[in-house]
């Protein structure tokens, strides 16, 4: 999935686990460990960790947030810095 | 106080600190200075010593050499002189350092079951006994999550109750000097009393750039483990 992201992978990189250019499913985040053992658990911010439904905060532990998908959009004017994502693309508990 | 960037200088006020290659019962210091502060309690005592509860379990550490008990500390000369820690079986060690400042560590003995350690905030005080299950190593070596192993169990809502709330801030891309607490020329008077009020880390490791920061933030492990990696 590192094509989704502005990352630029070495061809000796591509593929390799570590480098999939999101948060890999072999770990597991401390809100989910935090909501396992009964928190509640927010967040609201930058992600820019994966877009695909399995890799959103709200997947990865987050019970409620409100987050910039992207790295590099604006929070003003909805802009994202680069061409690879024009427009700042958020989620609200795992909505679009 | 004397504070410096992450990495392997030594410490202004300890020349001697060894810190990186101490073994703190089996725990490195490394992962003790990035493990702390989430959802630990910790009380800067003065200059020379730090009375730490964190998500390791209580460590004392100091630069005057206290010396602890079942300590293995480099030398007297050490920054970091530690109790033990959960996965040693015997929580915390406080003899020396109780005949010091009794009323503080009384009250952090209190906490320990309730903050210290993986295992102790799991099993409550006088349970985490149990014999250290041999690490899992990926093929480079790496110690591997256990799956389902470190889920925590739940807790009767009684329980719930104490737990501290856990607020993360994360400037992102953030330089280690920008803060006026650090020595940064930018005003910030908010973020200063936090540091005034709280820890300033002396010694941590980080990512140079964003998105490593924050999965590294997120999991506890290193970014080409949790496929951050650049």
């Amino acid at each position: 999935m590192a094509s989704q992201h502005e990352r630029v992978d070495r061809p000796n990189q591509m593929g390799l686990d570590g480098y999939e250019g999101n948060l890999n499913d072999r770990v597991v985040t401390l809100p989910q460990l935090l909501k396992d053992t009964g928190y509640h658990t927010y967040m609201v911010g930058k992600w820019h960790l994966g877009k695909e439904p399995n890799q959103i905060p709200a997947a990865r532990g987050f019970e409620r947030d409100f987050t910039l998908l992207d790295g590099m959009g604006s929070y003003w004017d909805d802009m994202g810095f680069s061409a690879a994502s024009p427009r700042s693309l958020y989620t609200r508990t795992g909505a679009t | 106080m004397e504070y410096h960037r992450g990495g392997n200088e030594p410490n202004d006020h300890a020349p001697n600190a060894q810190r990186h290659r101490l073994q703190l019962h089996g725990v490195q210091v490394e992962q003790f200075d990035a493990g702390i502060g989430l959802g630990g309690v910790a009380d800067v005592d003065d200059r020379d010593r730090w009375l730490v509860s964190g998500s390791w379990g209580l460590v004392i550490a100091g630069s005057c050499g206290i010396p602890i008990d079942g300590c293995r500390a480099a030398s007297n000369d050490n920054p970091f002189v530690a109790a033990g820690g959960p996965e040693e079986g015997r929580p915390f060690e406080l003899r020396t350092a109780a005949a010091r400042a009794p009323v503080r560590i009384a009250a952090l003995e209190a906490n320990a079951g309730r903050y210290g350690g993986r295992d102790a905030a799991l099993d409550g005080p006088g349970k985490s006994t149990a014999a250290p299950r041999r690490p899992l190593l990926d093929q480079h070596g790496y110690r591997r999550r256990r799956r389902g192993t470190c889920r925590a169990r739940h807790r009767p809502a009684a329980d719930l109750a104490r737990r501290p709330n856990i607020v993360v801030i994360l400037g992102d891309d953030m330089g280690f000097s920008d803060m006026g607490a650090f020595g940064g020329e930018i005003n910030t008077p908010n973020l200063d009393s936090l540091a005034k009020e709280g820890v300033r880390f002396a010694n941590f490791y980080t990512h140079a750039s964003c998105s490593p920061t924050r999965s590294m933030l997120l999991t506890g492990v290193d970014t080409h483990i949790n496929g951050l990696a650049t």
